[in-house]
């Protein structure tokens, strides 16, 4: 859950985006950088749409922002994620692993949840 | 002498007879005819094993979860999807700051699909070290029926549904049947 207090170091910094309805967080720790689709393009980055990346099967995303994630340790290879949301202090008491159904199922790059602003977010592995 | 043996006494032809008999104090009999309904009240309520089902509305009809799987019954609110799950696993929900997945109990035992807004709850059950939400249309009842109300599954089932049913009831004079949660989530986890 989203505090106000000053970063702990029990705490996360959570970049949020949005795939169709579904909110999804990263650490932003992950992260190297965050850059338009056509910055992308002029780099030659190899971009993977997100859907494809976890594996949403046969839905295809209409993307109404799409923004281009640099995971840290692979700059030359970025995700297309969509409708960037915010940064939020996430603490590390207020994560929780995925309920038992999902987990057996899921990509296992999704490795756990919070609630923002008592919204659902799940979080992801980049690499 | 009490009044009633005094009028015994004088009542005709039973006066020698009944004076031979040691006759039991009135209050004797009221606790001795108390005591053999307690008995039979026992003896009923051995007999009146009862279940606790809470009853629910599918597209094709009632059915049931045995009272002791079910945790909590919530209306249906907005369901989170995660992607790479089964069409079943309908995503996550927050319960008061907890985190259930959410189960198309239709979809999974092959049941005739149905519009996702027409499911009004929620039902929260554990079973098999699981615990998770399943879509139902409507929860209709929470009541006791007696055990041996319960009849095993009907021969006309499926497979598919047969190994999930405990048994079949009757609830306003409809068939309901009876699904284990524990096998649906020992079935889920396994796959």
């Amino acid at each position: 859950m989203y505090t106000s207090e000053t970063i702990k170091a029990e705490d996360i910094e959570v970049l949020t985006f949005r795939i169709n309805q579904t909110r999804f967080g990263v650490d932003l720790d992950e992260v190297y950088e965050l850059i338009e689709l056509d910055q992308a393009n002029q780099r030659e980055c190899k971009t993977t749409r997100f859907e494809e990346e976890f594996k949403f099967g046969d839905l295809k995303i209409d993307y109404i922002s799409p923004k281009v994630l640099l995971p840290k340790e692979l700059v030359s290879s970025g995700i297309l994620v969509d409708q960037v949301q915010d940064i939020c202090h996430v603490s590390l008491d207020c994560i929780k692993p995925l309920p038992a159904l999902v987990r057996s199922f899921c990509h296992a790059r999704i490795w756990g949840t919070t609630l923002i602003d008592q919204q659902i977010v799940l979080l992801i592995d980049l690499q | 002498m009490l009044l009633s043996e005094l009028r015994e006494t004088l009542s005709a032809g039973s006066a020698i007879k009944k004076s031979t008999m040691p006759k039991k104090k009135k209050s004797q009999e009221i606790l001795e005819i108390i005591e053999t309904k307690q008995n039979e009240t026992a003896l009923a309520d051995v007999d009146m094993v009862s279940v606790k089902l809470v009853i629910f509305t599918l597209p094709n009809g009632y059915y049931a979860f045995e009272g002791e799987s079910v945790k909590e019954i919530l209306p249906a609110g907005k369901i989170n999807e995660v992607p790479g799950v089964p069409d079943f696993i309908l995503g996550v929900i927050n319960v008061r700051g907890d985190i259930e997945s959410v189960i198309d109990i239709n979809g999974f035992l092959g049941l005739p699909e149905q519009e996702k807004s027409s499911s009004k709850n929620i039902i929260i059950a554990e079973g098999a070290g699981v615990k998770s939400g399943i879509l139902v249309n409507s929860v209709e009842d929470v009541m006791d029926f007696p055990e041996d109300s319960i009849q095993p599954p009907l021969a006309s089932l499926n497979d598919k549904i047969k190994q999930f049913v405990i048994g079949e009831t009757e609830y306003k004079d409809l068939s309901v049947t009876i699904l284990n949660t524990k096998k649906i989530f020992k079935n889920i986890s396994a796959n």
